[in-house]
């Protein structure tokens, strides 16, 4: 499951950042790095960008770097189950890959 | 060896971290701002005195990394690997400790000393955590200093400990990758310290792991090295070994590895009290990032900004223009030769004052903007503005720049070095000038007050409109043709809500006026002579003759005027005759046939000449073509009335000659700064982008006017 397909408050752990390169290093640099625990804390809509609490700092990022980290969703609060085309070109479906 | 150059001390750390205090702390005024060699990033030095020693510190800029990825981080490394200062303080913020200790890894891995300080401790401590330095500094192997930097408290200790760890030359313990990592960095390390002038330069370890992070600066750097071959190759064996055994990449590795080393570090060292309840920040930020509520409050705070800008700043352009009103007093009464003080009054005086007086204006928009800047405001607007800006092709980081615009370009155009990716820089320096900057502010008034004067002020509000709009659609099309490019990830720290520093506002402040004032000053100065040259050679031949003759018609005109008021139209009318005879008198009859389709006669032409020095002397040139004496604020009842009688003038040419000025050519002062920040290609391809569009925009304008009978 994606980052971006989280909802406001949910709390998830990160498996891995799905880019190499630049913005891949960027991220795990910034602490998204494989068990990361975090919450989403505010996200506007489906669009525009979402406000991560990740450890003991908030960052914001957009949708379409949050499309970049593949994480575990963390407790009850759900997620949005099928998002429009992402990174990888076809519908995710509910549920974990 | 260090024999008399003074000793070295690099600041590093994040951003947001408080490094800016603690520098300001240590070098007081001392200090000195420009830029690092070759490229647009901002470097401050100073000088501190620490036991009869005189410290150089130099300030590098904040980053979160060391990778060769982005312009901020390559020049911190590559000041620390050229220059080799003595010894490097991380400036650390002690509420997100793991983050921070991230880069102090990297600065202990490039090889020199290094010492810690730990930053707002104070804020720590409000969020329940007590870090416990002795130990930290134990395990971490540096020497680790509690500071609060907004508060100036440790600093001494932390200078202190730091001059200790320069004496003693001490490096810190080196972070471990895990053993079977660090086989293949010993390898790669041996390989590169073969060859002494490569060891002498370079820490090998500190290459070792670069060049498995994959760092392309660092193969760069390796090309050269006698046994590249080999280092290639254990490269290769480490990036498949890392692969085979973790299933990751390399460069990913590397930097859990670190992260594990620091959450082993922090473990023992660190607590955290649970708290219960709200931050401050984030209550703060329900409304001020909902979604539906938070825009407005955004655009409710930059309509408050600007508000305030022009209510308080009002009080010190008048007592400006008075100041200037007494200078061009003294000159008039200094007895010097009637050309110098002619220099003096119209070149300089008028020329550099009218743009002075606005200063003013300029110092309280950066103080508000350093306040949103210092509470950290400007990352919620980044966080709100930047789905619509990234639409368009800019980015949240966008927003300020563009905001300053209405005020002064040359403060917008600087303000662009926080963006990172060059295309977004670039693509949003040329939406700046579009902007309506306040040096059109009075041609807007002049002539939406002349010929739409029951609209005036939505006229002028729509000129504003407009010229956003055209910013947004220049940038659109831009970004997708010649700017045309990937987008810089949007990944921002979003810091808490912090009270701004009287001191740390105060020297914000300073910074952007200073380097305004200097770049505007000269150039305007310059300009400003340059446009009275052109404006009063060659003199007019038979002016005498010229005078008596307007003296003699207006005698017959208006028998009861009496002589003060006749000599002050007399001498309207030869400044007028003059104007037409001299330089820029021919380049705005020259120029005419180009202008003429839109509708514009040469003394419009004319007039558009000062505008390249500084917007604000449209104005007042118009009021020397049309014989009118022009007061320093812009009612000018008589330019009005000259300007309505005028048979060449209509409603129609004053729109078009508004929005002619609000596409042309920026002035002097800020294509300087535009070939500062982008270079020449980019300011040549301004003027002639701009020049184009205004021509075009206006010609059309002036054509659908005409078909609605204006």
């Amino acid at each position: 499951m994606q980052l971006a397909e989280l909802l406001p408050g949910a709390r998830f752990k990160v498996r891995r950042v799905v880019s190499g390169g630049e913005i891949g290093k960027r991220l795990v640099d910034l602490g998204f790095i494989s068990g990361a625990e975090g919450e989403v804390v505010r996200a506007t809509l489906f669009r525009g960008p979402m406000q991560i609490r990740l450890g003991d700092y908030d960052l914001i990022m957009r949708r379409h770097e949050a499309r970049l980290v593949d994480i575990e969703p963390l407790g009850e609060r759900s997620h949005i189950p099928l998002l429009p085309r992402g990174l990888h070109g076809h519908r995710r479906a509910h549920g974990r890959r | 060896m260090h024999t008399t150059r003074a000793r070295t001390i690099a600041l590093a750390g994040n951003p947001n971290a408080g490094k800016t205090s603690i520098f300001n702390a240590l070098t007081g005024s001392h200090h000195k701002v420009g830029n690092y060699p070759g490229v647009t990033v901002e470097k401050r030095e100073g000088a501190v005195e620490f036991r009869g020693e005189e410290l150089r510190i130099v300030d590098l800029p904040g980053t979160y990394s060391l990778t060769a990825y982005s312009l901020d981080e390559v020049v911190a490394r590559d000041f620390v690997l050229n220059e080799k200062p003595d010894l490097i303080v991380d400036i650390l913020d002690s509420t997100n400790l793991e983050r921070n200790l991230y880069l102090l890894l990297q600065l202990i891995e490039l090889g020199l000393p290094v010492v810690a300080a730990l930053n707002m401790t104070d804020e720590a401590a409000e969020k329940g955590i007590t870090i416990d330095h002795a130990t930290l500094s134990k395990t971490l192997g540096l020497p680790m200093v509690p500071t609060v930097g907004s508060r100036g408290e440790g600093v001494d200790d932390l200078l202190e400990a730091a001059v200790l760890a320069m004496d003693r030359r001490a490096l810190p313990r080196m972070p471990s990758y895990g053993d079977d990592i660090e086989v293949h960095i010993a390898k790669i390390a041996e390989l590169l310290a073969s060859d002494a002038g490569f060891a002498a330069d370079y820490s090998p370890r500190w290459i070792a792991i670069k060049l498995i992070e994959k760092d392309p600066d660092a193969q760069r750097r390796v090309e050269g090295h006698p046994r590249a071959g080999e280092i290639a190759t254990a490269q290769e064996a480490a990036w498949h070994w890392i692969k085979l055994h973790y299933g990751k990449d390399a460069e990913i590795i590397l930097s859990e590895q670190r992260y594990g080393y620091i959450h082993g570090a922090v473990a023992e060292a660190v607590h955290r009290k649970k708290l219960r309840g709200i931050s401050l920040t984030e209550r703060i930020d329900r409304f001020v990032m909902h979604p539906l509520i938070g825009l407005p409050i955004f655009f409710l705070v930059i309509w408050g900004i600007f508000k305030l800008t022009f209510a308080i700043g009002n009080y010190p352009v008048v007592w400006l223009e008075l100041l200037f009103g007494h200078l061009e007093g003294a000159v008039q009464h200094s007895g010097l030769p009637a050309i110098v003080e002619n220099l003096l009054i119209n070149g300089i005086i008028h020329g550099v004052g009218g743009v002075l007086s606005f200063v003013p204006l300029i110092v309280i928009l950066f103080f508000c903007i350093s306040i949103l800047e210092d509470t950290g405001y400007i990352a919620r607007a980044a966080f709100l503005t930047d789905h619509f800006l990234h639409a368009i092709g800019l980015h949240g980081q966008s927003f300020m720049p563009l905001m300053l615009g209405f005020g002064c370009s040359v403060p917008a155009i600087m303000a662009t070095r926080t963006l990172k990716s060059p295309k977004e820089r670039i693509a949003t320096i040329m939406a700046i000038p579009f902007i309506s900057c306040g040096g059109k502010l009075p041609i807007y008034v002049l002539l939406a007050g002349t010929f739409f004067p029951k609209s005036a002020s939505t006229v002028v509000m729509l000129m504003y409109a407009a010229g956003v709009v055209l910013s947004i659609l220049s940038t659109y099309f831009l970004r997708r043709t010649v700017l045309r490019g990937q987008s810089m990830p949007f990944v921002m720290e979003l810091p808490p809500y912090r009270m701004p520093t009287f001191k740390g506002v105060l020297w914000h402040v300073w910074g952007k006026t200073w380097s305004y004032a200097r770049k505007a000053g000269t150039i305007i100065l310059a300009v400003s002579v340059l446009m009275w040259v052109i404006t009063t050679f060659p003199k007019a031949k038979g002016i005498d003759a010229y005078a008596a003759q307007a003296r003699a018609s207006l005698a017959r005109a208006q028998p009861g005027l009496d002589p003060a008021q006749t000599e002050l139209q007399v001498s309207a009318l030869v400044r007028q005759y003059q104007l037409e005879y001299s330089i820029a008198g021919s380049i705005g009859k020259f120029i005419e046939p180009a202008l003429a389709p839109i509708g514009f006669n040469w003394k419009i032409g004319v007039a558009l000449l000062p505008g390249l020095s500084a917007k604000e002397l449209v104005v007042s040139t118009l009021g020397v073509l049309y014989g009118a004496p022009v007061s320093q604020d812009d009612s000018s009842p008589s330019l009005r009335q000259s300007l309505r009688d005028a048979p060449d003038w209509s409603p129609r040419i004053a729109l078009a000659l508004m929005i002619f000025i609000m596409v042309m050519p920026p002035c002097f002062a800020s294509l300087a700064t535009i070939r500062a920040e982008a270079g020449d290609r980019w300011l040549a391809f301004q003027v002639a982008y701009s020049l184009v569009l205004a021509w075009v925009i206006a010609f059309l304008a002036s054509t659908i006017a005409r078909v609605f009978g204006m």
